[in-house]
């Protein structure tokens, strides 16, 4: 056991412990309160805490891995990617949500094209992509305990899941905002910390690039034993991932008004280049000089802290490891939760006091967050190809739907279900056939997704009850009233 | 709103660079992705990888820009509709 390093955790712990049960009460106030915070939030905490959720165990683990196997552009690219995608975020959805007054993006589904299905399905798809998403989160704390702290995997991941649960589900949207504060901040000071120490041990960054390419000829090179599609599918895979996955979206409800949104992305996107350009060329390149021969890629970040930390230090950047795993875990639990109390049970039970839907809210998020560890107690393999699978879902079902919805008067009923489905299950398709090299399943679901929604929405004719009037309240930039206020 | 008397809406102007900007990085992987010997190089790194690296710091400055530029932009629409609407209660 390392005792200064797990003192330094335990202090972590706590602190996020506190938040979540000094928010319990607010949180508790009422439903806006629990899952969008009051729409408080100013833009330099909502940045940092969409930067914390924007950030996964993949990418302080996953992705430096991948730039270590693959080549560093393979790193950069998912830096490029999802950096260019918080930017689409900011221009397309953040203000028009922000002005839309909801919840969730299955109740933005509901009010635009009506029926109980375009709130079921998109709260079924977050449902089942997060549930995914958390389990590689859960292992990543778990490889880590192990490794850097001598503690066994199984009592780390129960630990790291029950603590996360609890700060969620007893602080709402309120916890998860003011935790990921910390968090975020954490885990953008870890690569970079990590890299930079690196590089004044070797002797300055110039000597650290040197020595990697003596490693490794082709570290800085793009890597030509890829297909072209890997790169560019991945690429468009994170931008509309990005732009329109709830967990991050959700961060647009949360702001004061539709300027601190926009306001938001741009301090996301001053600390996003920390960990995914310099911290990634530098860490990786340390990865190769100190261990040219890793077998396992995923824990070049874990054996470099061990290395070139002193212990308190480790202790924090495993902190900042730890971060970024709970942050993401906890704003999809979040969403799972919204999309499970406020969505699917908003369906069944539409007249529920406000009291028993936030009740049923923290019971969904302790019964998910208890499913999701034990599922990470026996995980699979590669964190960032697991990533790569739900990213890419989650863009084939949400990003055009999404845009087309908030964009096109158009765009009804049966062709945003038709495109939601049909992108879902095209890529889940081409993603088990093995027929398109990896990561470019993208290239064929999105353009299904397209032909669906437009060709669909173009041959029926919209449901009596669907709101396009919705297209013109949400970029109503005259109006200080949101949809959602005006609806109730 | 009327997009031709105010310019250019900046939500199509930015989303336009955006576009061009993923264009440079799939035209830059098609022309120098191919093999290891004839990548275009910048210092230690190939064309694409340093693309990539100062991607994100482009991206940063051109969302500032699009902040102010829709402050203003909406700014002149509301002056805009505030104007017509005067124009209408007094005719």
């Amino acid at each position: 056991m390392k005792v200064v390093e797990i003192s330094t955790i335990l202090v972590y712990m706590v602190a996020v412990l506190a938040i979540g049960i000094g928010y319990s009460r607010i949180a508790s106030r009422s439903t806006t309160d629990y899952w969008v915070a009051n729409r408080s939030i100013g833009p330099f905490v909502n940045g940092v805490a969409l930067e914390a959720a924007n950030s996964s165990a993949a990418a302080l683990l996953g992705f430096v891995g991948l730039g270590y196997s693959m080549g560093l552009s393979m790193a950069l690219l998912t830096g490029m990617g999802s950096g260019m995608g918080l930017f689409m975020a900011q221009i397309l959805t953040a203000a028009p949500l922000r002005r839309s007054g909801y919840y969730t993006i299955p109740e933005f589904f509901a009010a635009r094209f009506s029926g109980k299905l375009t709130r079921l399905v998109p709260a079924i798809l977050v449902i089942i992509w997060y549930w995914a998403y958390i389990i590689p989160q859960m292992n990543g704390a778990g490889l880590v305990a192990e490794h850097l702290l001598n503690i066994n995997y199984v009592a780390a991941v129960l630990v790291a899941g029950l603590v996360m649960v609890f700060y969620v589900s007893v602080g709402g949207m309120w916890s998860v905002t003011w935790t990921e504060l910390i968090q975020g901040l954490l885990l953008s000071l870890t690569i970079v910390t990590v890299g930079t120490l690196a590089a004044v041990k070797i002797g300055g960054i110039g000597i650290l690039m040197q020595k990697a390419v003596e490693a490794r000829p082709d570290i800085y090179l793009a890597n030509p034993k890829l297909s072209p599609l890997t790169y560019i599918g991945f690429y468009i895979a994170l931008v509309c991932f990005c732009t329109s996955t709830p967990h991050i979206i959700m961060r647009c409800f949360t702001a004061k008004d539709s300027n601190t949104a926009r306001a938001s992305m741009i301090v996301t996107l001053f600390l996003h280049p920390m960990t995914y350009t310099i911290g990634y060329l530098l860490t990786v390149s340390a990865a190769w000089v100190f261990f040219p021969n890793l077998e396992k890629a995923d824990m070049a970040t874990i054996l470099l802290v061990d290395k070139l930390m002193p212990p308190v230090f480790a202790g924090i950047l495993f902190g900042g490891i730890l971060s970024a795993v709970m942050s993401t875990a906890g704003s999809m639990l979040i969403s799972i939760g919204a999309a499970i109390a406020h969505d699917v049970y908003g369906v069944i039970k539409p007249d529920a006091p406000e009291k028993v839907r936030l009740n049923t809210g923290k019971a969904v998020i302790w019964i998910v967050g208890i499913l999701a560890t034990l599922a990470a107690i026996k995980p699979p393999h590669v964190i960032g190809v697991l990533v790569g699978l739900v990213l890419g879902g989650i863009a084939a079902s949400f990003f055009l739907p999404l845009i087309l919805g908030m964009y096109w008067k158009r765009c009804n009923y049966y062709g945003v279900n038709a495109g939601m489905i049909g992108g879902a299950v095209t890529y889940i398709i081409m993603y088990f056939s093995k027929a398109l090299p990896k990561f470019a399943e993208i290239l064929v679901a999105l353009p299904v997704a397209l032909v669906l929604i437009v060709g669909v929405s173009l041959l029926t004719k919209p449901l009596p009850t669907e709101n396009p009037e919705l297209v013109d309240k949400i970029h109503d930039i005259t109006s200080n009233v949101s949809a959602g206020e005006l609806a109730g | 709103m009327s997009d031709k008397k105010q310019g250019i809406s900046p939500i199509w102007g930015m989303t336009g660079i955006a576009a061009i900007l993923g264009l440079i990085h799939i035209i830059l992987v098609i022309i120098n992705a191919r093999d290891l010997q004839n990548q275009i190089m910048v210092g230690k790194m190939s064309v694409v990888t340093f693309y990539l690296f100062i991607n994100p710091y482009i991206v940063w400055i051109l969302s500032i820009v699009y902040y102010y530029w829709t402050k203003s932009w909406e700014a002149s629409a509301r002056q805009k509709i505030e104007h017509e609407t005067k124009r209408g209660v007094q005719a």
